[in-house]
């Protein structure tokens, strides 16, 4: 009672649809979870037992990458002490003993995604751009990796300039980006 | 190295898993029916994966033995790959795996026996030289402490002198070799960038200094030996490529390499965008290409000049004979 784990394997119990979140390598104990219809009270597999983890899981899979939805299991019951016996006053206490866990893995988890939006966020010129000139979808998508090429090869000064700059549109304005792109080859020295 | 071991149920009490299994049993044990339930899900991001790889224990399914692709390796009657891995330990920016594959974690077939039966069979009924490439889809020997990919391979290629296994590596996991008698059917092929294109592009591979030195001991002790330089990357220093040359047979024996190759940059259009998506920030994808036949290159307007003055520099060092260029 009390332990926590992180989830490595959810069983749809009913649909047998599986689900593996992701495991980082935190020192965090690891197990199976069995999610259930109907409160559980034989607990014959060694794992956790909830009702809600395959569909948290499956829901979150469809909103963002599967390698930042995790799954904690805080156990509330077990074979000794019977789901029917859990006393609601005792949860917040269940909490509190693994809020050292919580901490570690909310913190992992904040890391991650700040590095997935540094990787991934679109340079503010980017925004700018679309607000001054009237793009068609194909050339948005086009726009968006221009900005980044700029960006990733350290030329985010030029980039500034071309904002700057007055073109006749949007056609104009990403011919003067394929120019300074197709320009120099090497790359700057900064990334970012 | 790894973050936890996924297992197919059908594999798990294979004597290979179960040794792998027991090497790692501080990691968690996760079972599943087929690997492709993790390798291929949807939604996986290859980039993040690569903080926390994990091993997958499998088996290999269908054929096992496959032509090469178009280009790839030195000239033979008929060239094929095999792969006892999908992926690899490093984590080289260039690397088409990353655009190929959906995770990054390691698939490691533990069927052996049956890739073997395979091989043989090819070997059976082809004819003339036949090559098998085994570093196609991974490095063939990275991760050969763990798999003992060689130590099961070499001997069995050993049998079939008419035909030749290619280990491709950037490993300096040689042990395994180095406690056989040498095999002259089986060629180390170590691969080469430029001392700043490794440091830049290579992470996790050892040092070009490791890698030399391996394949030297590999060459002492009797080993048919190549080198690759691939993918040749424009280097900011105009030199860097005469200086890696340079410093690459000093500490080999040209006359005893079994060949050299070069290969630009080349990537399957899908898998470049793949890539790219992943890696928008990269100064090595931003820059400009150019697709052809499906495949993209870097953009370099003295393309063949630059290649041909490679090869000038080159051929200082090795007989020509011993060369080949990849076709992009
Ligand atoms: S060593 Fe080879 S297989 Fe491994 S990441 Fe680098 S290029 Fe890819």
């Amino acid at each position: 009672m009390g332990s926590g784990f992180l989830i490595d394997r959810i069983e749809h119990r009913r649909t047998g649809e599986c689900h593996w979140p992701p495991v980082p390598g935190l020192n965090l104990p690891g197990c199976g979870l069995v999610t259930v219809d109907e409160p559980e009270s034989a607990y014959l597999k060694d794992a956790a037992y909830d009702m809600e983890a395959a569909g948290f899981y499956a829901a979150a899979a469809g909103l963002a990458t599967t390698d930042l939805v995790y799954v904690f299991k805080i156990v509330s019951d077990n074979r000794e002490n019977p789901v029917g016996e859990v006393d609601p006053q005792q949860v917040p206490e269940l909490f509190r003993r693994q809020e050292s866990a919580i901490r570690e893995l909310v913190g992992h988890l904040r890391a991650r995604s700040a590095a997935f939006t540094d990787w991934y966020d679109m340079p503010a010129e980017y925004e700018l751009l679309l607000r001054k000139y009237r793009f068609s979808a194909t050339r948005r998508a086009a726009l968006g990796q221009y900005c980044r090429r700029f960006r990733a090869l350290g030329r985010q000064r030029r980039l500034s300039e071309l904002v700057q700059g007055r073109f006749r549109d949007a056609g104009s304005l990403m011919s003067a980006m394929r120019l300074e792109l197709a320009r120099a080859d090497e790359p700057g020295e900064v990334s970012r | 190295m790894f973050s936890a071991v996924y297992v197919e149920s059908e594999v798990r009490d294979h004597p290979r898993a179960q040794a792998i299994l027991e090497r790692y049993r501080d990691l968690a044990h996760i079972e599943c029916e087929r690997f492709g339930q993790i390798f291929n899900r949807k939604a996986q991001n290859f980039r993040m994966q690569k903080q926390y790889p994990a091993l997958i224990l499998a088996r290999k399914h269908g054929r096992k033995v496959l032509p090469a692709p178009a280009g790839y390796g030195f000239e033979a009657e008929q060239s094929h790959y095999f792969s006892h891995m999908l992926n690899c330990i490093y984590d080289c920016r260039y690397c088409f795996l990353q655009g190929m594959y959906r995770s990054a974690h390691c698939v490691l077939f533990v069927n052996y026996e049956e890739f073997a039966a395979s091989i043989g069979q090819n070997i059976a009924t082809g004819e003339g030289k036949q090559v098998f490439y085994s570093g196609y889809d991974c490095d063939s020997l990275a991760l050969e402490p763990v798999s003992g990919f060689a130590e099961f391979f070499v001997p069995f290629f050993a049998q079939f002198p008419q035909a030749v296994l290619e280990l491709r590596t950037k490993s300096t996991q040689i042990s395994s070799l180095l406690q056989m008698a040498p095999s002259p059917n089986c060629i180390v092929a170590m691969s080469f960038t430029t001392e700043a294109a490794a440091k830049r592009w290579e992470q996790d591979v050892p040092s070009i200094e490791k890698r030399l030195k391996a394949l030297a001991r590999l060459q002492d002790a009797g080993w048919p030996v190549a080198v690759r330089f691939e993918p040749l990357l424009p280097d900011p220093d105009p030199n860097a490529h005469a200086a890696l040359f340079d410093r690459v047979f000093s500490r080999l024996d040209p006359d005893r390499l079994h060949s050299t190759s070069t290969g630009l940059f080349r990537m399957p259009a899908d898998y470049f965008r793949n890539t790219l998506k992943l890696y928008p920030d990269e100064p090595l994808l931003a820059r400009e290409t150019q697709t052809r036949n499906g495949v993209v290159t870097l953009q370099q307007p003295d393309r063949e000049a630059w290649l041909a003055n490679l090869e000038t520099m080159l051929f200082r060092h090795i007989d020509p004979a011993s060369y080949y260029r990849c076709a992009d």
